[in-house]
């Protein structure tokens, strides 16, 4: 029969998926195994409770338990016929137990609604921190809540994800403009984010202190600097998993808040009581009014975000949202000069998905189906003639299924994304070029969960198709050794990217990425070097931790990233922005030592990276004018040392935080100097203008100065009849430093990043 | 659990907080090193041309285009052969966006065979110059010889005599007649420059009569030129080619923008950057014996 290539397309990873429920299904759920599976929640809230334990326990038999995820759900399979007690424990609310009688082969549903104990809140905060800490990696893996945003000293009284990612060790950022972030060694566009399933491809606002992610509206986020596992695909990097929290679907609540950077308000609230709620959140810059005056200097950036979210409760076993984002930035990164003229960048993100999770009573199994639309523009340059434009849009269904065993389960699922891309690129001396493309993008995944003892190990396969990798088989492994108060981890993996983000990073400014596609090999392209070869890095990470004492845990975890097929912009004497690349390899190796101390009202953390990364380049032209074929360097986000510490102390009746942070110089292109070029193909007429010309030093020979920077804060709250009054201060680079963001070699610009701003900031909540 | 001393507690950032305010002072950052290169040149020494031509460009530490109406430059040249020395004269081109370029001219017709030393000093003559030295190739005369082969595949050799160094966009061009109505007619060039052999004394190289009449016939199609009914009359053929000195010399043969544009490549200016070469256009222009023309599907006039 014939079938046409999109239908060979869908059918292969959906076959796969068809398989592996045939093949899990009937086995995991057993020939007449009952099972009891619910959800979670705050019962004055209706919020999902994440690691609440549930336990059932027969008579006389071996007890049988769950811990809830971060959607609240649990699921218990292969119980025996029989007579249970039935337990939900939380800390800091009340047990909830019942008996349960289960029939053979029965599919159970309770959901618990879980008081909370008035007097224990603050050991609900306990429980809550311990799941994470700036010192709990694993493989890699790090999880951040609202709790761990808060303790980052930031120029705003409402805290955001990105303050906390920029004290993670490995982690290099642009610094405080240009939201560009660089995770052990890879560059931003090898980074996937994604909120609630949608995939955001520019999530960092302009001011380098803001996100998409303000801490009002997450839930939870799982950074993976490396190491990931199966369930994520088509990025080389790292992982920024972004889960939002669900409204409060019992009473309205909400905040505003008021800083010379940012004003901002949040609303939650029940839309049907107990079943149906709304999350939203909006922000806007007023830095033009805030800051500007205060600096008197300018500071042409412009940036918000709105957020909303439905959540419905539909029944017992299951639930539904529906999720809306829209970002938008706009400014310069560098100063208006005579003789250059300002270069402002634009962006917009914009993503919308619905999200149905639902444990089928056929199966002892937790789906969870997402269909999402995401997109970003953007645009350099004169806002009524950009010289370069970029677009990309994503539309993506997924199915996500956990498979529930004995012991462990296994993860497997599917996901299709049609993805568009187009550019439009011109530049200060260059022609303009334009691509536009198009690409159907399969994927598919299998990761069990096998515990042996203490030892727990994650295999899994991730396998992509598209039109460039036809099947891609990427192995994984992920391993935890838990001992009483330490671990060692590990993880491996191959991980492959077919959407490329052109940059040009000799240029700091330059944060316009144009995506595009890497070519696939055709008969006509055979001398394109980069047709066909999809970036690729393997990853290899191994990590210690240990808990010496309660109130101290420490942290060790190396690293090693091999990167193969790399674009990195051709090395050329005309100074522009071009799409012409050049293949590179690359490598990135480094460690990073993590300690957090917290005792009493203190808490503190230290850590240090430390970080190798090399590019391999090779083109004809180096030869001719450097001598050799290829060409090894430090690529511009190369942070060698990195240094980051926090102390957070309650004293006074205010929160008291101090954070600072070095990091040693980045690599930079020295020129030697400047002239002018005529093409000599001929007799030419050489009073033509011609083209003017860079003479390059090696590229990034030279290294910038260091960075570094202390931030204060401090914060008390006042109660105001129903509402809660949060007042803070804080000065951003306390002592004035002179950092470096941008060096115009052009133009011998500098632009320093911000200097000492003092700020004060106001914000109510009410409930 | 102990309880921390405010004062204890602050003690350490507030001494951590002074120190690196000592430390919060600016660090220099050099973003040109500079070069000992002072200029660089681009010209060609035509021996046909009336007045030589040299575009000079300041290597300078700033990306900004030239709007000085003065550049710090003086251009001479020096015949070796004769010790005849030449000051050559400043003029400024403005361009459409205001910028302008230094072109440094002189009335003098190049001497076939002779080398000149072109050099670009500062004005004062203290300082370092650039300079280049141009071997203007020799003159060249072509001999077409009788057409040699067995129908269709007839060719015609023509030999180059003279120490030309090297030949560029080296083109047949045939000059054709395509339709009875009118006089229409056009040309089709076809590249010959990686057919040139370098002989003792001079060049050579055979014309395809019967290949080029293909690509001619090719070349009418595509433009919807041909007409079944009349074929193709050949009118003459012309050999033009650019006899250029052996500095004219690109990596692999091509003159590739992104390639020539490194500094480096193919340069021939010593102490500076840039190209000075020299060269003239050279043609020769005949019609084929008859026989020859129509054995390959031409038709005569």
């Amino acid at each position: 029969m014939h079938c046409s290539s999109k239908t060979r397309l869908l059918r292969r990873p959906l076959g796969l998926a068809a398989a592996l429920l045939l093949l899990l299904g009937p086995r995991a759920a057993g020939a007449q195994s009952s099972s009891v599976s619910g959800f979670v929640v705050d019962a004055a809230s209706g919020a999902p409770l994440e690691l609440a334990t549930v336990a059932l326990r027969p008579d006389g038999g071996e007890a049988r338990g769950a811990i809830t995820n971060k959607d609240g759900s649990y699921l218990i399979p292969r119980l025996n016929a029989g007579r249970y007690v039935f337990q939900v424990t939380y800390v800091g609310y009340e047990t909830y137990t019942d008996t349960l009688q289960l029939a053979a082969g029965q599919r159970t549903t309770v959901s618990v609604r879980l008081t909370p104990l008035a007097e224990s809140l603050d050991e609900v905060v306990v429980q809550s921190e311990r799941t994470t800490g700036a010192a709990r990696v694993t493989a890699g893996q790090q999880t951040i809540r609202p709790a761990d945003i808060a303790l980052v000293p930031a120029p705003d009284v409402s805290a955001d994800l990105v303050s906390y990612l920029t004290t993670m060790p490995g982690i290099v950022s642009t610094g405080d403009r240009g939201g560009q972030l660089f995770i052990r060694g890879g560059e931003p566009w090898q980074n996937l984010v994604e909120i609630d399933g949608m995939t955001l491809y520019q999530p960092f606002h302009i001011l380098g202190f803001y996100s998409a992610f303000p801490a009002e509206i997450i839930n939870r986020t799982d950074i993976y600097a490396g190491g990931y596992g199966s369930r994520f695909s088509g990025r080389i990097s790292s992982v920024i998993d972004v889960s939002t929290r669900t409204g409060n679907n019992r009473r309205f609540g909400g905040t505003a808040s008021l800083s010379p950077f940012v004003s901002a308000a949040h609303i939650e609230g029940p839309i049907i009581p107990g079943k149906v709620s709304l999350l939203g959140s909006v922000r806007q810059s007023v830095i033009q009014q805030g800051i500007e005056p205060l600096l008197g200097e300018p500071m042409p950036f412009h940036f918000g975000d709105m957020f909303g979210k439905l959540h419905a409760d539909l029944s017992a076993t299951s639930r539904l949202s529906a999720t809306y984002l829209h970002t938008f930035d706009r400014g310069a990164l560098a100063e208006e000069t005579s003789g250059r003229t300002l270069d402002e960048l634009r962006w917009q993100n914009t993503a919308y998905g619905v999200r149905y999770l639902v444990m089928p009573k056929l199966l002892p199994v937790v789906a969870d189906l997402h269909v999402s639309y995401s997109q970003l523009g953007s645009e350099q340059g004169p806002e009524a003639a950009p010289v370069r434009t970029s677009e990309i849009n994503n539309t993506r269904v997924s199915l996500d299924a956990t498979f529930f065993r004995e012991r462990g389960t296994v993860e497997a699922g599917w996901k299709a994304e049609v993805i568009n891309l187009g550019s439009e690129l011109g530049g200060l001396f260059q022609n303009t070029f334009t691509r536009n493309s198009k690409t159907i993008h399969m994927s598919a995944y299998l990761e069990p969960e096998l515990q042996f003892g203490a030892l727990k190990v994650r295999p899994g396969i991730s396998f992509q198709h598209t039109e460039v990798l036809p099947a891609s088989f990427e192995p994984r492994l992920r391993m935890v050794l838990a001992g009483r108060d330490q671990q060692l981890s590990a993880a491996v993996g191959l991980y492959r990217q077919e959407i490329l983000g052109l940059n040009d990073r000799r240029d700091a400014t330059s944060v316009f990425t144009a995506w595009a596609l890497t070519p696939s090999k055709t008969a006509r392209n055979q001398q394109d070097l980069l047709a066909g070869n999809v970036p690729e890095a393997w990853h290899f990470i191994l990590g210690y931790r240990a808990e010496p004492a309660p109130w101290l845990e420490l942290s060790l975890e190396g690293y090693h990233k091999i990167l193969k097929h790399l674009f990195v912009p051709e090395w050329t004497a005309f100074p522009q922005f071009t799409t012409r690349l050049q293949p590179a390899d690359g490598r990135s190796s480094g460690f990073d030592a993590r300690a957090e101390v917290r005792r009493g009202p203190f808490y503190t953390y230290v850590n240090y990276g430390l970080s190798f990364t090399r590019y391999n380049a090779q083109q004809e032209t180096l030869e001719l004018w450097y001598g050799r074929e290829s060409l090894d360097f430090r690529p511009p986000h190369d942070r060698r040392h990195q240094v980051n510490g926090l102390v957070s102390m309650e004293a006074l009746g205010a929160t008291w935080s101090a954070h600072w942070e070095f990091g040693s110089g980045l690599p930079y292109s020295q020129a030697l100097g400047f002239d002018g070029f005529i093409l000599m193909n001929g007799l030419v007429d050489v009073g033509q203008q011609g083209s003017q010309r860079v003479i390059y030093a090696s590229p990034f020979n030279a290294v910038l100065p260091t960075y570094h920077r202390l931030d204060l804060s401090a914060e008390r709250s006042f109660r105001i009849g129903a509402a809660d009054l949060t007042l803070q201060g804080s000065l951003i680079n306390s002592y004035d430093r002179r950092n470096l963001f941008y060096l115009d070699i052009f133009t011998l610009q500098r632009v320093d990043q911000l200097p000492l701003i003092p700020s004060l900031g106001i914000k109510v909540a009410f409930e | 659990m102990p309880k921390l001393s405010l004062n204890r507690g602050l003690l350490l950032p507030a001494c951590l907080f002074l120190a690196l305010a000592v430390a919060g002072c600016e660090e220099d950052v050099t973003a040109v090193v500079g070069i000992d290169r002072p200029f660089t040149a681009y010209g060609v020494l035509n021996p046909e041309a009336d007045t030589q031509k040299v575009r000079v460009f300041p290597i300078t530490t700033l990306l900004e285009k030239d709007r000085s109406e003065r550049i710090d430059a003086v251009v001479s040249s020096v015949d070796q052969a004769t010790g005849a020395r030449t000051a050559w004269r400043d003029s400024l081109v403005r361009y459409a966006d205001g910028s302008v370029g230094h072109l440094f001219w002189a009335p003098f017709r190049a001497a076939y065979g002779h080398t000149y030393r072109v050099e670009v000093a500062p004005t004062d003559g203290g300082g370092a110059s650039s300079y280049a030295g141009v071997v203007v190739p020799p003159r060249i005369e072509a001999v077409v010889e009788p057409a040699t082969g067995l129908a269709p595949q007839i060719s015609i050799p023509v030999q180059i005599n003279g120490e030309a160094p090297r030949l560029i966009q080296v083109t047949a061009d045939y000059y054709v007649r395509y339709d009875s109505l009118g006089f229409p007619v056009t040309t089709i060039s076809i590249p010959y420059t990686s057919r040139m052999v370098k002989t003792a004394g001079g060049w050579r190289v055979q014309l395809d009569l019967d290949d080029d009449y293909r690509a001619v016939e090719l070349d009418l199609r595509a433009r919807n030129l041909y007409r079944q009914r009349y074929g193709i009359a050949l009118l003459t053929i012309t050999l033009r080619a650019m006899v250029v000195d052996a500095a004219w010399n690109p990596p692999n043969g091509v003159f590739d923008a992104n390639v020539l544009v490194e500094p480096g490549v193919m340069t021939n200016v010593e102490n500076g950057f840039g190209f000075i070469g020299s060269g003239y256009y050279f043609s020769k222009t005949w019609l084929p014996d008859r026989a020859a023309i129509r054995a390959v599907g031409f038709r005569t006039l």
